[in-house]
């Protein structure tokens, strides 16, 4: 077997101490705990400042997909994945719609989870209980996928031989890869739930600050490395005209409605995160978020445009791949067999992997734990509990999540090329996204009343999630319109927000 | 942050931008090269870039100060 990456003590050092860092992190998070509540777990007391504030938000919208999935896309569809740019854009121009307003509300009336701001505004136990249930929902969907990344990741690290592009299917190397991929799971779970039971939203906040500076890092090192051992992207455009030309061509008229369609759907759905609305009521200031959101737009252009010219620059060196997403360990064990350096740098890409999943499962875990808590337990089991045992409480719910979503993870690692798991983990855009009318149109519009949006999502999420779901049974309506399901479902959303609203409006008249 | 209709035209027009709608009757023109890459992905990021800075000046110039319930 051929080690992909065969690191010696010194990087192993150099990794298990920047996993000891976070440790560290989490016991620092709770030693600057200031009140035994809520809002301090959850949200850091009185929030996090602008330095924080701008890598939490960096580390948790770029998550390991955006180096392993991105990559691996542009490696398959070439530039027609540029898309990935604009819709990353897109998410930061929708925060422009809702953003300001409501951190202001969060601030004045103490929201904790995404759903107190629907309370606040409609006072509806339906409204909320559903909204929960979809972020829920959502955020599961990606923490399992998240986990189960983190084991993919590990596998390949260890595993993946780049003479052959597969892991080999020898049994030996079969079994060493399981055991990798399991133990990928467990380790770096463990001390993602160490660190977030110890700090809560504050030691996630610091330890995405350190994964965000080395993803940021590890993008740049990865593109200036790229470039200067395998070429630039104009030598890449030159090759692939001769061997592959499709990759360098633009999309058709129904392509092109699809990237519009993405922009859609990521751009409001991103925003919609509810791990990102969490950022949004825990920056400190007004001031703080509003600098914050003005650097993350350049984001896009230093991550995943980085990340599509890497794939770009892989494709043209056609390797023998058994899947798209071992681009990036066939491009860094290329890059480490060259040098000392080269050696060094993939060290320091091997930590910016791992920053980059473990730091978007943090934030997702904790908004879960949160969302059960408060909107589920202190709503209608126990409204008399204190804010002690309710934090208490959080941090069993973390450990009872985790748990099930790392032995679900554990237990689907035969099924992970399978077309319904992989179907199924790609929902929860499409469900976020019947949450725009409520949490947007309401902050605007004064007088959207609530069974307007109850109604409208419901019907949202019927088209969306029931036209996905032909996915499984061979009606791929996605791939008939070239539009996501989702887009149909906030379509039909939005015509019952405003039928209602004008419906009744005339009856009332009348 | 009220919706200012240039500001929303000019999304709209550098998204416009940003999609390739229709390259096809450019024909070979689309790929040919233009800073290194070929045209219709240059002119999409410089679309893209031109979305990054019209976000953040709109950030950092225009972020509401009014409360609204």
């Amino acid at each position: 077997m051929i080690a992909a990456l065969p690191f010696g003590p010194g990087a192993l050092a150099f990794i298990g101490l920047y996993l000891l860092s976070l440790l560290y992190l989490g016991w620092r998070g709770r030693k600057a705990q200031q009140e035994n509540t809520l809002k301090d777990f959850y949200l850091a007391g009185s929030g996090i400042g602008f330095t924080v504030l701008v890598f939490t938000l960096y580390a948790t919208q770029y998550s390991g997909n955006t180096l392993f999935g991105f990559t691996g896309n542009a490696h398959k569809l070439g530039f027609g994945w540029l898309v990935s740019v604009h819709f990353m854009t897109a998410i930061i121009v929708f925060y422009l719609l809702f953003a300001p307003w409501l951190h202001r509300l969060a601030k004045k009336h103490n929201f904790i989870t995404p759903t107190d701001f629907l309370t606040h505004r409609f006072n509806s136990t339906p409204l909320s209980t559903l909204a929960s249930v979809v972020m829920i929902g959502a955020a599961a969907n990606y923490l399992l996928a998240q986990l189960i990344a983190m084991g993919t990741a590990v596998e390949v690290l260890l595993v993946f031989d780049v003479t052959q592009g597969a892991i080999p299917n020898d049994a030996d190397t079969q079994r060493t890869a399981h055991m990798a991929f399991v133990t990928g799971v467990i380790l770096l779970t463990l001390i993602m739930l160490a660190y977030e039971t110890l700090g809560g939203f504050r030691a996630v906040a610091w330890t995405d600050a350190i994964q965000g500076v080395i993803l940021m890092i590890g993008f740049l090192i990865l593109l200036g490395i790229v470039v200067y051992k395998l070429g630039s992207p104009g030598d890449a455009v030159a090759k692939l005209s001769d061997i592959n030309a499709k990759l360098i061509q633009p999309p058709d008229a129904k392509g092109a409605w699809t990237w519009l369609s993405w922009i859609l759907v990521v751009g409001i759905g991103g925003a919609l995160y509810p791990q990102a609305i969490q950022r949004i009521y825990a920056a400190n200031s007004s001031n703080t978020l509003r600098k914050s959101l003005a650097v993350m737009a350049f984001m896009p252009l230093l991550t995943t445009l980085f990340a599509l010219l890497v794939g770009i620059i892989g494709a043209s060196q056609q390797y023998d791949l058994a899947k798209d997403t071992y681009i990036l360990p066939a491009i860094m064990r290329n890059i480490m067999a060259d040098s000392v350096a080269g050696y060094c740098l993939v060290v320091v890409l091997v930590a910016a992997i791992m920053a980059a999943l473990m730091s978007t499962a943090d934030s997702v875990l904790l908004i879960i734990s949160a969302m059960i808590t408060k909107d589920m337990y202190a709503r209608f089991i126990n409204s008399g509990a204190t804010e002690a045992q309710l934090t208490r409480l959080g941090k069993w719910v973390s450990l009872a999540v985790v748990v099930l979503m790392a032995s679900l993870a554990v237990s689907l690692y035969h099924f992970r090329d399978n077309n319904i798991l992989i179907t199924l983990m790609k929902l929860k855009f499409e469900m976020l996204l019947q949450l725009a009318p409520g949490f947007i149109l309401a902050l605007h519009w004064k007088k959207l009343p609530a069974r307007a949006v109850f109604a409208g999502m419901i019907i949202g999420l019927l088209v969306a999630v029931g036209l996905y779901l032909g996915r499984l049974a061979e009606f791929n309506f996605y791939k008939q319109t070239g539009i996501h399901e989702g887009v149909w479902g906030l379509l039909a959303n939005l015509i019952v927000v405003i039928g209602y609203y004008f419906l009744k409006n005339r009856h009332e008249e009348h | 942050m009220k919706p200012r209709w240039p500001i929303v035209v000019t999304y709209l027009l550098l998204f416009a931008i940003a999609i390739p709608w229709d390259w096809t009757w450019l024909g070979d023109a689309a790929t040919q090269p233009l800073l290194g890459l070929p045209r219709w992905v240059t002119v999409s990021i410089l679309a893209s870039a031109c979305i990054s800075l019209l976000t953040a000046w709109r950030i950092i110039k225009h972020w509401p100060k009014e409360d609204k319930e």
